[in-house]
């Protein structure tokens, strides 16, 4: 008896020691809110790909909302496109792009709680979304102690201007990199995820972090975008979300046009997993 | 380009009549020195004034705010859009004669100015780089016109470099910075009100 619960309680004590936090899946979209039927051809193609890939939220990058924001808009711009999957319980997470209204923090169904910029978490990671329309320093100290506090395995960052980018027509913000990135390297930040530029483009790792552009789901530059040194991937023919799965170390993802075809793909370590192969 | 309706910077006749009976080149003498003075001694006085009368908006926004109450969180965009309206209206009827100048006063302007074009040479930036960001981004705005106590149009999409905002004196949470064209523009993000414009804030070199 003894013998059997010293090795019931050893097989517990194992199974704690390698508990890891269920596998998470989630959707990205930015600059989105156009109300024109490409947004709509991406939203059904996200509902098709929910059937085989059910991600549990929906993250998005900002220019949520273009032009007119009354009433209508919300309606026209995000719940009839998106309304199958709002139906189905799926929240949505937003950041705010330089076309959205400070004010639609205060919708509900984007999950802002009133605040410029916050943070998720969900399994192993902690989501922390910005504005980047103004950094202000309250801001950047906030976004430090939210970063050095989190204990999750993960850290992906949100916002709506790239750092780095390809695109043609706005390029990477500079000014803002030099402000980001040394804290983001610091506290061991994983994924960027911006939109901003109107194409899709994945960014080979700079300094551990690697960076995604998903500002094609609704708005799109068609050719807006020069491959460089530091392009790992690109698609700027068709709009485009990405969809990602984090278990474990592991996050694999797709990139998937508003035909549902698979643009890029690939899977990811976290930065502890990476620094340790070392 | 946005249409930018500008009050004229408010003369200072008092000091002018006081000085006149003593001469003119006395007058010019005192104003030159009273000038390097004031740069000499005391250039963070402006500066501590505009942070000071930020702070006395700030109260009287949270006043406002308090007995009109908060934006609600709710999906009715309707009463979101009424709530931000009537804090505007609140605010406008707080300050019915707000001009142009009252915070970017006439002794902060070139100190803001200095401060912005030497935070964007720092950067290796120009006021070009500000302006053609703002240019792309505002791929919807056609004319507007900004005004002290108007409704500030977000539909331009500005978004500020990271390095003018570090420039610029520290702002409370109600109040943001935005430049438009070349000039920068005072907003109260709860209420969507421009609070001040700095005509020409962008493109000068040490003017201070």
């Amino acid at each position: 008896m003894g013998i059997a619960l010293r090795g019931l309680f050893g097989a517990l004590l194992a199974g704690a020691l390698t508990w890891q936090a269920p596998p998470i899946t989630f959707a990205v979209i930015g600059d989105n809110g156009t109300g024109e039927t490409p947004q709509y051809d991406v939203a059904r193609q996200m509902l098709k790909t929910h059937a085989t890939v059910p991600f549990s939220l929906v993250l998005m990058m900002g220019d949520n909302m273009y032009g007119a924001q009354q009433p209508r808009d919300f309606v026209d711009k995000f719940e009839i496109p998106y309304g199958p999957l709002l139906r189905m319980g799926i929240p949505f997470y937003a950041a705010l792009g330089n076309h959205d209204e400070p004010g639609n923090r205060n919708y509900p169904p984007f999950n802002m709680n009133g605040q410029r910029y916050y943070s998720v978490v969900r399994g192993p990671v902690r989501f922390l979304f910005l504005d980047t329309n103004f950094m202000e320093p309250q801001q950047v100290q906030w976004f430090e102690r939210a970063l050095r506090d989190a204990t999750e395995q993960w850290k992906i960052v949100i916002f709506h201007h790239p750092l780095y980018s390809d695109g043609d027509r706005h390029g990477p913000s500079v000014s803002l990199r030099v402000l980001l990135e040394p804290l983001m390297v610091r506290h061991g930040v994983d994924i960027v995820l911006s939109g901003h530029e109107h194409i899709y483009e994945r960014i080979r790792p700079q300094k551990g972090i690697t960076y995604f552009i998903v500002g094609s789901s609704g708005q799109l530059r068609r050719g807006g975008m020069t491959p460089s040194a530091l392009t790992a991937a690109g698609f700027d023919r068709d709009q485009a979300f990405m969809v990602a799965s984090i278990d474990g170390g592991d996050l694999t993802f797709q990139a998937i046009s508003r035909t549902g075809v698979v643009v890029d793909s690939g899977v990811l370590h976290d930065r502890a997993a990476t620094e340790s192969e070392k | 380009m946005p249409t930018l309706i500008h009050d004229p910077y408010p003369d200072n006749p008092t000091a002018r009549r006081r000085l006149w009976p003593v001469g003119p080149v006395i007058a010019a003498i005192l104003l030159a020195a009273t000038a390097t003075f004031s740069y000499a001694q005391g250039a963070g006085e402006p500066v501590r004034a505009f942070m000071a009368a930020t702070r006395d908006y700030a109260q009287m926004h949270r006043r406002l705010e308090q007995q009109i109450g908060p934006i609600e969180i709710t999906t009715s965009i309707d009463q979101i859009n009424r709530s931000i309206q009537q804090l505007a209206t609140a605010i406008r009827a707080e300050r019915p004669g707000a001009t142009q100048g009252a915070f970017f006063t006439p002794a902060l302007a070139p100190e803001l100015r200095a401060r912005i074009n030497e935070a964007l040479l720092a950067d290796d930036f120009t006021a070009d780089d500000v302006i053609r960001a703002g240019r792309v981004d505002g791929i919807d705005y056609g004319r507007v016109a900004l005004r002290v106590n108007g409704t500030f149009p977000w539909i331009l999409g500005t978004a500020m470099f990271p390095c003018v905002i570090q420039a610029l004196p520290e702002l409370p949470p109600e109040l943001q910075y935005r430049i438009v064209g070349t000039d920068l523009v005072l907003i109260d993000i709860h209420a969507s009100l421009i609070v001040d414009i700095l005509p020409s804030a962008l493109g000068w070199d040490t003017e201070r």
